[in-house]
């Protein structure tokens, strides 16, 4: 339509959501995206298998977003992308998991717009849809989830945010927490105290989706210390609620501390029939 | 509840209009005739001769090119005639080449080689061709071949540098070892099933290994692998498939893979129909009619049949839009697999939410403006408006909320919504077929969406999003060709943020490196791994 000459050799940036860690989880179009890219810009979450659906002469560079380790600035992020963007290059910024949920998309996109550069988002699959599948375990399960939500278990500073309690205390909710290894613990009592059943199950999944793949089932009370104990190393995330329940039926999840798991699910099974019953 | 419907298998479409047959042909010690244009021909002289054919050339000027060929031919024995052609020359021929820049000889040579019941092919004259030569990606045994039938032969060029790039050529070793490995595979004494298996996890290993040399220890570890899964129960087995929100493209690889493996696709109504195409033809697909509103085949009917299946040995794919685990009813599909001993795997699925965030570049969790995502359903079992919905998380105004099924239910929600204290400003959309070519949207806000709807209804499925993270206009204000309401999004009275915003913290070192040069990954690799160069 408004064609301008120069517009052949302006660069663009489509953010790809990389899935929650198995290469195969990635949808067709950002396979093909990521093979027509010139740059490649990720973070520490990627797996880095995904990388090899790049073209061989692709530049990729690690920009460092991590959960706890030191991490690129945003702004510094937001300059580069343009800056390569702007002298003509296809720039992929690839980010675990989806970029429009808790991905920071918006100010990539805002940064793009502003410098007037054409901006795609192809989404992912989320950390927690990729667990819940792994653990054939639905996030809505209908007789124990009337509500999906996702809450994030630090804000900028690593801390706590402030979080709507009642709408986590919510005894037909799944909650998908995001990065919450730090603040478990309060996160947990602030739960409880806001009314959530410390019975509640609860699942702690490290690197969901890799052939590393790790899973506490447990239940809200009992979960902080557990997973304090193993500290697991790369991304972890929490899913809370009685659909969670499923979890524990399913075979694959062989913890070192299965015994005590299966009665802490017991437990949390009979509390979701006790539910049901009323 | 209303009417309901039984499981239908959908006609198979008749195939599309194929311009050209693609077929293989096997020259291994058949005689093959050349004549013409010595400097035209010797490219074909070379191909033929790979291809195993006894080539006979027919040219007055055999020039030194045809003479290197003939010396050290890359296959079968080439044969150089310093003569025209002859009509007895086709006798016992299979395969006949000419190039002619004279129509009238070509067509002459076209003729007899026809008479002789050979398949000719005159180079540039596409007149008289009975076949063509594609362009080829050559990882023998594996071989490709790219036709456009002559419209653009550019094209297929383009697309053979394509596919060179992304096939290893290492997958030549694999095939080759395939070839091998058949007769050691029928000596081993699985049953079909069995053989079917060992070959699935054959093709998983050479994707992930393609540049390993097959040896006859991986057979033997292959083998071993498929013993150990006990394929030889012949019982099938359940996949669960995300079919994602609607563009096809959105298909994770897993799940590209399960419909390929499948025997039979359980479908719903809601899912894109050009996913499909994706499964083997042979494959039956089953429509079980799951829709929002329309008469529904009932959920026991649906696990029953894809039980029975299963139970009779054949790999079912149930294909649900979205994602199976929100909002799909997978627990209860999974929950009887487990009870019939049935192995059930579940491939996750792009939900339409996440699609038509996408599709507005619109994030969900837009830093200043929502600290909470969650998906809800307007639509309980009896078809209303679910009666355990929480208001008060509903209400909260740091949070994006996705409204599944809305539509029917949608007035008495945000009245609902804005009763319990969500402010009546706060910006809505609905989304209708997210991410596909026709996706169309309405937006507002809570206080008026319900209304703006109804006066442009809108094709299902639909999805709601109500949240200040939408107050990134942008996506809705300027130039949203597809927002089907004639009025572009209003200048909506949004207040100024009141939340607290959570900018605080500590910077630290950025860390920018180039891992340009370290990156081959060490395990497994990718789908499409990268070709060696």
């Amino acid at each position: 339509m408004n064609s301008k000459p120069q517009s052949d050799r302006r660069g663009r940036v489509t953010l790809v959501g990389a899935g929650p860690g198995d290469p195969e989880l990635m949808t067709l179009k950002a396979v093909r995206t990521l093979a027509s890219a010139d740059v490649i810009l990720f973070d520490n979450l990627v797996a880095p298998e995904i990388l090899d659906f790049a073209r061989r002469e692709a530049r990729t560079m690690l920009v460092g977003k991590s959960g706890h380790g030191p991490s690129c600035r945003q702004d510094d992020i937001n300059a580069l992308m343009v800056r390569l963007a702007t002298s003509g290059k296809h720039v992929v910024r690839l980010k675990g998991g989806d970029p429009m949920v808790f991905g920071r998309a918006g100010e990539e996109i805002s940064a793009c717009r502003a410098a007037g550069i054409p901006v795609e988002v192809i989404p992912g699959v989320t950390a927690a849809q990729g667990a819940a599948a792994r653990l054939c375990a639905s996030l809505t399960h209908r007789d124990h989830a009337r509500r999906l939500q996702y809450v994030t278990g630090h804000d900028r500073s690593g801390a706590l945010p402030d979080l709507d309690w009642t709408s986590l205390a919510d005894p037909f909710v799944t909650t998908v927490v995001y990065m919450p290894a730090r603040t478990l613990a309060a996160l947990a009592a602030k739960a409880i105290e806001a009314g959530l059943d410390p019975a509640t199950p609860a699942v702690a999944v490290a690197r969901a989706t890799r052939p590393d793949e790790e899973v506490v089932v447990a239940t809200m009370a009992t979960l902080p210390a557990l997973v304090a104990d193993r500290s697991p190393p790369g991304p972890v995330l929490v899913m809370i609620g009685r659909a969670m329940a499923e979890a524990a039926l399913d075979t694959h999840v062989s913890t070192n501390e299965k015994a005590s798991a299966r009665a802490a699910m017991t437990a949390a099974i009979s509390a979701v029939q006790r539910a049901k019953a009323k | 509840m209303s009417t309901t419907r039984s499981p239908s298998e959908i006609r198979r479409p008749r195939m599309a209009l194929l311009a050209q047959l693609p077929v293989f042909l096997t020259l291994d010690g058949k005689r093959a005739v050349v004549a013409g244009d010595a400097t035209h021909i010797a490219w074909k002289v070379e191909l033929l001769s790979a291809a195993g054919a006894a080539v006979s050339v027919f040219a007055e000027d055999v020039k030194e090119q045809l003479q290197a060929i003939s010396a050290d031919p890359p296959g079968g024995p080439v044969t150089l005639h310093a003569r025209c052609w002859q009509s007895a020359d086709f006798a016992a021929a299979s395969i006949a080449v000419g190039a002619f820049v004279d129509v009238v000889e070509a067509e002459r040579f076209a003729t007899s080689a026809r008479r002789a019941g050979v398949p000719v092919n005159i180079i540039d004259k596409p007149q008289f061709c009975d076949f063509t030569f594609g362009a080829i990606v050559n990882r023998s045994p594996l071989v490709i071949g790219i036709s456009t039938d002559g419209a653009a032969p550019m094209f297929g060029m383009a697309i053979r540098t394509k596919l060179e790039a992304v096939i290893p050529a290492g997958f030549a070793l694999w095939a080759k070892a395939a070839q091998n490995w058949r007769r050691l595979l029928k000596a081993s004494r699985l049953n079909l099933a069995g053989r079917r298996h060992f070959w699935r996890n054959f093709v998983g290993h050479a994707l992930a290994h393609p540049d390993e040399t097959p040896e006859r220890s991986q057979f033997d570890t292959i083998l071993a692998a498929t013993r150990k899964e006990r394929p030889s129960e012949s019982k099938g087995a359940v996949v669960l498939v995300g079919a994602g929100p609607g563009n096809p493209e959105l298909l994770t690889l897993r799940g590209l893979r399960a419909l390929q493996c499948a025997d039979v696709i359980l479908v719903d109504d809601l899912v894109t129909p050009e996913i499909l195409e994706f499964a083997r033809r042979e494959a039956e697909k089953i429509l079980v009619g799951k829709t929002g509103h329309r008469p529904s085949c009932k959920q026991d009917d649906v696990t029953d049949l894809m039980i029975s299946l299963a139970k009779s040995g054949r790999q079912v794919v149930r294909l649900k839009s979205g994602d199976p685990m929100i909002f799909g009813r997978a627990s209860e599909e999974i929950a009887a697999c487990r009870a019939a001993g049935i192995p059930v795997e579940v491939v996750p699925g792009i939900t339409s939410a996440q699609g038509a965030a996408s599709s507005l570049g619109l994030s969900l969790t837009q830093r200043r403006r929502a600290r909470r995502l969650q998906f809800v359903t307007g639509h309980g079992d009896n078809g209303r408006l679910p009666d355990d919905i929480n208001w008060h998380a509903v209400a909260d105004p740091s949070a994006t909320t996705v409204i599944y099924m809305p539509v029917r239910t949608l007035e008495e929600f945000c009245t609902a919504a804005v009763r319990h204290g969500l402010d009546r400003h706060t910006p809505a959309a609905a989304i209708s077929h997210a991410t596909r070519s026709d996706e169309c949207i309405v937006t507002g806000t809570v206080g008026d969406l319900p209304a703006r709807l109804a006066a442009n209804p809108l094709p299902a499925p639909v999805i709601v999003l109500i949240g200040r993270a939408l107050e990134e206009a942008e996506a809705f204000s300027a130039s949203e060709a597809s927002a089907v309401d004639g009025s572009p999004y209003p200048a909506l009275p949004f207040r100024d943020a009141t939340l607290t915003v959570c900018e605080a913290g500590t910077e630290t070192v950025p860390v920018l490196c180039d891992l340009t040069d370290s990156r081959s990954a060490p395990g497994r690799s990718g789908f499409f791994p990268r070709a060696k160069d």
